[in-house]
């Protein structure tokens, strides 16, 4: 057997039909996004009759294209507010689980549950908080005492995007909960034995064994996260619809408008190559800068 | 039972004669499949009974002919349409569609039939002047027109008889009664312009640039596409809309609402006023929600004191009507089933008070709603309209118009703002 695998040929073999079909439905397509990407093209007529712009649909994307740049910064809130808050609380949540409480599996269960739930249904149930007319949150501050509360939280140019992140952010907690619990489930609890010995117990055993050793989870947590929020879309047209009137825009919905009901097929594609690159560059930053973190958990 | 028998009279002799209009096509047994495309998913509507007992008038008259109907909702349709004229579109051979700017993409890539190369003498003369002028591109006719729609402002007369309140004529009664209606806790003006029916907002902007700018103007800018920066009325017109928004005339968040809860809005009668195109008509006669028959009259848009608009100036017209697909293997077919179709379904869309045919053949009226009669009596005293900007605009640019538009009906709407977005596509 070990011979067998160790012929070039064979291994050659078993690798070609993957790699066959990942350059088939990735790779081949990306190029042609790239090509498309370079031509005024609305998809109808023959791309040999397009006329060429070079890069002029990427400097579009930056100078004439307002509603793409809201885009962009709204996908770097929904990137910070997942590494910085959704993890960080997935971890807390995940901790504590995996230190052992009453109920752990069942409350594993409860938090997770958010996450087998479609976004589109997610996105209704916050569109109920939400809602001026007959949202739970303007009916909370109406029964507190201000009768005449009304605030139009998805509309509002200042906070409709924030309402959507909120959403967002807290229904994949679950995921990353899960992902971290068993991280730290794997931990050898020789380490903890012997933290306890030296007199490191509680935030003190956390922050260095559990958070040193999580490392690549974390990592794992972070591209997933990051990768996530540049692909929102369904929670953002379950809660606000796809216009742009409140600052609500993400890059996935403007590519669907344009490619689709747009037809700026060559811009489009400029977008979605773009975002593509964005993807690739922040996985690997990610990467790098967990290398070191990862080497030291290694280590152990 | 005579009214029935008087329709299904109607019915039969337009059926004869739309076939005494057919040139003769090639008797031949060879067997065609002819694929429809529509979006008139809904069995009980008036459009989607038409096509059904054409479809069957026309096998039955045609027996190698069979009509394969490929349905889907309205926003799934357009998209599903331009993926497949992306490649021959070979699944498609009729289909429904708006014309000017939104068909002109598919001509530009030349895939719409000329439909006046397959048509008689008698069947282009049957079409009234100036109902194909969106269905025609280079002078030729591509497109078959059905029938046409017009704005009017729906009012509740109960809720503003009851409160004493102006049928609004101006701009400044409308203003006014919007701003009273809302004092009441009445929704003044119904209208769901958020999620993804934000023409709804344009219908708004669209009106009152009709009454500010003028018909005239707004089609030259619009055909030109260009000299909207040069007219301020299209400015004031969006200053204006804000001003409502922030009376609230549309209610406080008609940006969470959509179409659908703006209709049971009006309908239910919690709300004043519906701004929306003639074929509502028939929703309040027929929908069983319905409870303010009787009770609704129609008026035309409310003029603009100092606005270029005449009194004969209008919102609609004809721009949603039947395409052929270049790439059909059965062009006369194809045409002759269209002419057919679009023939029947105008003038029983003018029959049920839903629009106002765009044939010349005769109609029978006797059956309209009396709130049809009043729009029809306005439709009558209209000269030069547009349609609503999303169904003339190419894709692309109608999505930055509904976007702005959306956004007038945020308060204090940012008018600078609204007027740059305009650039991209009159710049």
């Amino acid at each position: 057997m070990n011979k067998l695998l160790s012929n070039k040929w064979v291994i050659t073999a078993f690798v070609l039909p993957t790699l066959l079909f990942f350059l088939g439905i990735v790779i081949v397509p990306l190029f042609i996004t790239g090509y498309y990407s370079l031509f005024n093209y609305n998809g109808l007529i023959n791309i040999a009759d397009a006329e060429f712009v070079g890069a002029g649909n990427y400097i579009k994307l930056f100078t004439g294209d307002s509603v793409f740049l809201v885009s962009l910064k709204n996908t770097a809130i929904l990137i910070i507010g997942s590494v910085f808050v959704q993890i960080p609380l997935a971890f807390l949540l995940a901790n504590r689980l995996a230190k052992g409480i009453p109920g752990e599996k069942a409350f594993r269960t409860i938090f997770f549950i958010p996450v087998v739930i479609a976004a589109t249904i997610i996105g209704k149930l916050f569109y109920y908080i939400f809602s001026a007319d007959i949202g739970m949150v303007n009916a909370i501050v109406r029964a507190l005492g201000v009768p005449d509360f009304y605030f139009n939280w998805l509309t509002n140019p200042a906070t409709a995007f924030l309402c959507v992140a909120f959403a967002a952010i807290w229904q994949y907690i679950g995921y990353h909960m899960i992902i971290l619990y068993a991280g730290i489930k794997s931990i050898s609890a020789d380490y903890f034995e012997a933290a306890v010995i030296d007199g490191a117990t509680g935030a003190k055993a956390t922050r260095h064994i559990t958070i040193p050793l999580l490392a690549p989870v974390v990592k794992t947590c972070v591209v997933l996260a990051t990768v996530g929020s540049v692909k929102t879309y369904d929670i953002v047209v379950s809660m606000v619809g796809s216009g742009s009137h409140s600052g609500t825009q993400v890059p996935a919905i403007l590519l669907w408008r344009n490619l689709f009901k747009g037809r700026l097929v060559g811009y489009g594609s400029a977008q979605a190559f773009f975002l593509v690159v964005v993807c690739l560059l922040l996985s690997y930053l990610i990467a790098r800068l967990f290398k070191k973190s990862e080497e030291n958990a290694s280590q152990y | 039972m005579k009214k029935r028998f008087v329709t299904l009279l109607m019915v039969v002799s337009m059926l004869l004669g739309v076939m005494a209009f057919q040139p003769a096509l090639a008797d031949s047994a060879e067997p065609i499949t002819l694929n429809l495309w529509h979006i008139y998913t809904d069995e009980t509507d008036t459009q989607r009974i038409v096509i059904e007992e054409y479809i069957q008038e026309y096998e039955a008259a045609h027996p190698n002919v069979k009509v394969e109907q490929h349905i889907l909702q309205d926003a799934d349709y357009k998209n599903k349409i331009l993926v497949e004229f992306s490649g021959t579109a070979e699944s498609v051979d009729v289909f429904s569609y708006w014309g000017a700017g939104r068909a002109g993409d598919i001509y530009n890539a030349g895939k719409l039939l000329c439909v006046e190369d397959y048509m008689t003498a008698e069947q282009l003369a049957s079409i009234k002047p100036g109902a194909d002028n969106n269905f025609k591109y280079d002078g030729k006719l591509y497109g078959m027109p059905r029938s046409s729609w017009m704005m009017v402002l729906y009012c509740n007369t109960e809720l503003f008889e009851a409160n004493g309140v102006k049928l609004p004529e101006t701009y400044d009664e409308w203003l006014d009664a919007c701003i009273k209606f809302d004092a009441l806790n009445i929704i003044p003006v119904a209208l769901g312009g958020g999620v993804d029916d934000a023409w709804q907002a344009a219908f708004v902007y669209e009106a009152l640039v009709n009454r500010i700018v003028g018909a005239d103007a707004e089609t030259i800018v619009l055909e030109a596409m260009a000299g909207f920066h040069d007219n301020d009325g299209f400015k004031e017109a969006a200053v204006k809309m804000a001003e409502l928004s922030t009376a609230r005339a549309f209610g406080k968040s008609p940006l969470e609402i959509d179409e659908f809860t703006s209709n049971a809005q009006f309908l239910s009668g919690a709300a004043a006023m519906r701004l929306t195109g003639s074929w509502f008509t028939k929703s309040i006669y027929e929908l069983e929600e319905s409870l303010i028959e009787g009770k609704v009259t129609a008026l035309p848009i409310p003029k603009v004191e100092g606005g270029n608009g005449k009194d004969t100036d209008y919102v609609g017209g004809i721009i949603d009507g039947f395409f052929v697909n270049a790439a059909t293997k059965h062009p006369e077919v194809a045409t002759d089933f269209t002419y057919g179709l679009s023939l029947i379904s105008g003038n029983r869309l003018h029959e049920i008070g839903d629009g106002f045919t765009a044939f010349n053949l005769p109609v029978d009226e006797s059956g309209l709603y009396p709130l049809a009669v009043e729009v029809a009596a306005i439709a009558n005293r209209a000269i030069d309209g547009f349609v609503a900007w999303d169904t003339f605009l190419p894709g692309d640019l109608a999505d930055i118009h509904l976007d702005a538009c959306q956004a007038l009906l945020v308060p204090n709407a940012d008018i600078g703002r609204f007027m740059d977005a305009y650039k991209a596509i009159f710049d």
